[in-house]
């Protein structure tokens, strides 16, 4: 297992640099005049400009400006808004929690429906439940989120005021206010994001699931005289559970990391939320800011489900001995 | 609850799969039975029904697309056809215990060995967990693994692959069954390890008095420890009787053909190997009459137009062959009769 | 693995539960006939078969065939029909404006009085021409990266993978939208700007594809066949490599054009996607987002238009990928 964990760790170190200095390549190199994107479109004085650009560092050779990029962002520095000055680092840490509350809601859906969806599925092959979650599974994965967001702001929003003369209906964006207590304004955003992943869950359950049905340990299991109950809760589920909940740790990764679309259509006041608005007003400190906090997130819980399957997979955790 | 009846007596046993490219008559009239402290050796080529037969018996087989079309499978005289699925349950594991072929694949990646060898003690006899598992270690003392106490809590990819099978005959073993069903239990070793395990298994029954179904394509193996031999082709049995009858008085042209097959230690490399000519035939085109009749060097016009009935010739010794037993109609000499490759 | 070699004949073990039809041997005389099978084809021939048996894959192709004839021809017959979906600050269009649909106007109008049907319809031109070229991108570095990965080996291979890696660690959307806002202003007209960032994203996945293809032919038992029969090395491969490559690539390729089809979609959604004149079915859905009270219709068609192509090319794909399974195990 130790092997597994230091080779995972291995490879991540490259990744990581890798990834660095292509976000700091985008951000400085590449554009032609990295000082404007991050003071804004004003005219200057020129002699200002010379002083902004070598106070920047942009005057210095790449590798010694991507050493200082690194330096900052170990600092915690990314930069200043164009828009209102704050701190880069600031305005983030005020709306992270939103983004993991808005994931963590949508994860815990995923978890029962799309785990529960795929267990019904694979237990019932091709009965009208198991085309109707392959049906749906294969509509969500082509469905724009943002769209579906939309149109359960419609439904469940405005349709559903105007059907019950304002007796039902849910909060269509926001945080709070309204009326509504604060959980209510989760339940359309985080359904909105957890469908896709859903889908996928559940077509990964019943495709593991049904493997496992293959497998001769199942049949051993059904011969020493197991239930069907048992069989499925004994011995199947925990083999096939191990790479969807790899899958779900990815996604949990990929749901910190903004759920950009989701959140705008919500007006989610999330990280996603903020890079948006950061686009339209060409704050773009905010936005690299923004992509690479992102980025950090995505690349620590990717290794971070990596390693936990070291702990899962009992295969990896105890390295086989050859003995006889 | 039992009678009188054999431990098991299996009569004309017939299962089809009727699957969407046809009827596959996997199991097409088998016979044979079982005592305690009796091991059968059950032989014949891959494909030839011997492991199904064993399944079926036990209602692993999915029905559908399989089917009971004929003949009955009695366990201590009760019909295991007519048990409700709780019954055949208790009897899963408790009194009839199957050993697989490939114990790498057939053992839980995830689950502890003592776990997977307790768990028929926890289900059958009620075991307490820490009981079930004092008992693993016992059981894989006895299956002969060193260290049984630290080894029951290893997984089954650090078991080597002759660790594993024993550790699955220490699984079979655990309720203590009547009835042992081995399934090519030494395919998957090496040929070193093969001996211990046969060995072994031959120690087991004798010491607990089970009865033992050993199913393998090895002539070699049952010679060695069977009493009975039931040889099979097609689905079909073809011929039983004690070891001794069907090793040195074999009555049918497919048991020729297989021990004519066998290499002999007086060969040279000029000899030449005798194969079987042909190949098996599918199971959902079976030849008509006789279901060897297109390999069979001696076939005549009545083989392909009846099928011949197993029936005994000698006193315990049955066939299913128009011509057994009768006089003249002998095994031809070593020398391939019109063999080709 | 040994087994004692004393039968005749070993073939492959019954399981417990429904076995395979086993072929017939030689087929002795008396015997029912051997199954029929379909006429022996070329391998293409053979998948093409396969795939008109599947009907999700027939309609799904049917329908993109339509769109993309519609989208093509739309030059011809939208305007003169609808009027001119790019229309802004004209008088009579504003006294058009967001009406229900109705036979003159099948979806309804905008808010700039423009004929949604219309604009669906072109959109469908920017969205298809997108998909399909940032797709061709992707395969041109995919291949190119992939070759070089899998024919040299050694540092090249674990550079271009371990540059794959990078890539594949960047969220798909923040990595586009990083990669547009730092475009100046003037360069993101029209459709490159887009085109080149969806393509540049999707290039790890196909150069893994060919990869893997490359190396699983190295290691075949009949190139080992053919060196030993002397035929030279590349020669071989290519040979071999081709076919073998092929089926999985274009497989991926169909299923990539619907995930970059969604990629624009979001990216003009967010505004850094395909900007004004030209017509995105993303850039459709935020225009309408104000208006989703009182015409939703705004913002559910184009929506629909999305859902329906993009449905269509997983479906496509996944008929592929059926019919082409055969190719593709070994």
């Amino acid at each position: 297992m130790l092997q597994y964990i230091v080779r995972r760790l291995i490879q991540f170190i490259p990744v990581f640099f890798g990834v660095t200095l292509l976000l700091f390549f985008i951000t400085t190199i590449l554009p032609g005049d990295p000082v404007r994107l991050r003071t804004g479109e004003k005219a200057m004085d020129p002699a200002v400009y010379q002083e902004l650009r070598h106070a920047y560092g942009f005057d210095k050779p790449w590798y010694e400006q991507y050493v200082n990029y690194l330096k900052n962002m170990a600092k915690g520095d990314l930069g200043t808004s164009i828009r209102n000055g704050r701190r880069v680092t600031k305005i983030f840490q005020e709306t992270f929690p939103n983004t993991v509350k808005l994931a963590l809601a949508a994860i815990t859906l995923e978890i029962i429906f799309g785990i529960g969806a795929g267990i019904i599925s694979a237990l019932k092959q091709y009965s009208f439940w198991d085309v109707m979650v392959t049906l749906s599974t294969s509509i969500l994965v082509a469905l724009p989120v943002f769209w579906l967001g939309m149109m359960l702001q419609y439904f469940f929003g405005i349709l559903m005021k105007q059907w019950t003369n304002g007796a039902f209906y849910l909060p269509i964006s926001g945080v709070s206010g309204g009326g509504f207590p604060d959980w209510a304004h989760l339940i359309l955003p985080a359904i909105t994001l957890a469908s896709v992943s859903t889908a996928y869950a559940a077509r990964i359950m019943r495709s593991q699931l049904l493997e496992v049905k293959g497998q001769d340990y199942v049949r051993t299991a059904y011969a020493k005289g197991l239930s069907h109950r048992r069989v499925l809760w004994g011995h199947q589920m925990k083999n096939a559970l191990i790479p969807v909940v790899t899958y779900i740790g990815l996604d949990l990764a990929a749901m910190l990391s903004g759920a950009i679309l989701t959140e705008t259509v919500f007006n989610w006041p999330g990280i996603g939320f903020t890079i948006y608005r950061a686009i339209g007003a060409r704050d773009y400190p905010v936005v690299f800011g923004g992509v690479t906090l992102v980025l950090f997130v995505v690349l620590f819980m990717n290794l971070f489900v990596d390693i936990s399957y070291a702990f899962l997979d009992p295969r990896i955790r105890y390295t086989p001995a050859a003995q006889e | 609850m039992a009678d009188n009846g054999r431990l098991l007596d299996v009569e004309d046993l017939k299962m089809y799969f009727h699957t969407r490219d046809g009827v596959v008559k996997a199991v097409d009239g088998v016979s044979y039975t079982l005592d305690r402290g009796e091991t059968l050796g059950i032989v014949g080529e891959s494909g030839s029904g011997k492991s199904v037969t064993a399944l079926t018996m036990m209602g692993l087989i999915e029905m559908p697309p399989g089917r009971i079309e004929g003949g009955d499978a009695k366990f201590e005289g009760e019909s295991l056809f007519t048990k409700t699925e709780a019954e055949m349950r208790d009897i899963r594991g408790a009194k009839i215990a199957m050993i697989f072929q490939d114990p790498m694949t057939s053992l839980n990646p995830v689950y502890r060995i003592g776990r997977q060898i307790g768990e028929p003690l926890v289900l059958h006899k009620g075991m307490s967990k820490k009981a079930a598992w004092n008992r693993a270690v016992e059981l894989l003392d006895l299956v002969g693994i060193p260290n049984p106490e630290k080894r029951v809590k290893d997984y089954p990819h650090q078991f080597s692959g002759g660790m594993r099978q024993r550790a699955m005959i220490a699984m079979a073993l655990s309720c203590d069954p009547d009835v042992l069903i081995a399934d090519e239990p030494t395919t998957a070793l090496d040929v070193t390890i093969q001996a211990q395990i046969i060995e072994l298994m031959e120690e087991l029954q004798q010491r607990t008095g089970a009865g033992l179904i050993m199913i393998t394509h090895d002539l070699g193996v049952v010679a060695d420890v069977a009493d009975n031999v039931l040889v099979m082709y097609a689905g079909r049995a073809v011929e039983y009787g004690n070891v001794d009858e069907v090793y040195y008085r074999p009555l049918h042209p497919y048991t020729w053909g297989l021990m004519d097959s066998l290499p002999r230690h007086d060969m040279t490399e000029k000899s030449e190997l005798c194969p079987i000519k042909g190949q098996p035939p599918s199971l959902i085109y079976v030849p008509s009459g006789c279901s060897f009749h297109p390999r069979c060097p001696y076939a005549q016009p009545v083989c392909k137009a009846e099928e011949p009935e197993f029936k005994p010739i000698e006193g315990t010794h049955w066939a299913a062959c128009h011509f057994a037993g009768q006089a003249g109609f002998e095994r031809g000499t070593v020398e391939c009769a019109g063999v080709s490759a | 693995m040994t087994d004692s070699d004393n039968t005749a004949t070993e073939g492959m073990e019954n399981g417990p539960a429904a076995p395979a039809a086993e072929t017939p041997g030689a087929t002795p005389p008396g015997t029912s006939p051997v199954s029929t099978s379909e006429p022996s084809r070329t391998l293409w021939g053979d998948a093409w078969y396969r795939l008109r048996r599947n009907k999700l894959a027939i309609i799904a192709l049917t329908w993109l065939i339509v769109i993309t004839l519609a989208a093509a021809t739309a030059d011809l017959w939208v305007p003169q029909l609808f009027g001119n979906p790019r229309l802004i600050n004209s008088q009579t269009a504003y006294q058009n404006q967001l009406q229900l649909p109705s036979k003159e106007h099948p979806m309804g109008t905008d808010q700039m009085g423009r004929d949604v049907f219309g604009r669906v319809i072109y959109g469908a031109r920017v969205s298809l021409i997108v998909g399909f070229t940032a797709v061709g991108v992707s395969v041109l570095i995919g291949l190119i990266f992939g070759a070089m990965s899998g024919f040299y080996g050694g540092f090249t291979d674990t550079g271009i993978m371990r540059l794959a890696d990078v890539f594949l660690a960047f969220p798909y959307i923040m990595f586009a939208i990083l990669l547009l806002s730092v475009l100046p202003q003037n360069w993101r007209t029209g459709l490159w700007p887009v085109i080149l960032t969806i393509g540049v994203l999707g290039w790890p996945s196909i150069a893994r594809v060919f990869r893997s293809s490359i190396l699983s032919v190295k290691e075949n038992d009949y190139v080992q066949a053919g060196r030993a029969l002397g035929a030279k090395d590349s020669r071989l491969m290519i040979r071999h490599i081709a076919p073998n490559a092929v089926a999985p690539i274009i497989v991926y390729a169909t299923m990539s054009i619907g995930g970059a089809i969604l990629t624009e979609a979001a990216l003009s959604f967010l505004g850094l996607g395909i900007l004004p004149p030209n017509i995105s079915w993303g850039a459709m859905i935020q225009d309408g987002r104000q208006y989703l009270v009182v015409r939703p219709g705004l913002v559910f068609w184009p929506g629909l238009a999305i859902l329906s192509t993009v449905l269509a090319f997983t479906l496509l794909g996944d008929g592929m990928r059926d019919a082409l399974d055969v190719k593709m195990k070994d």
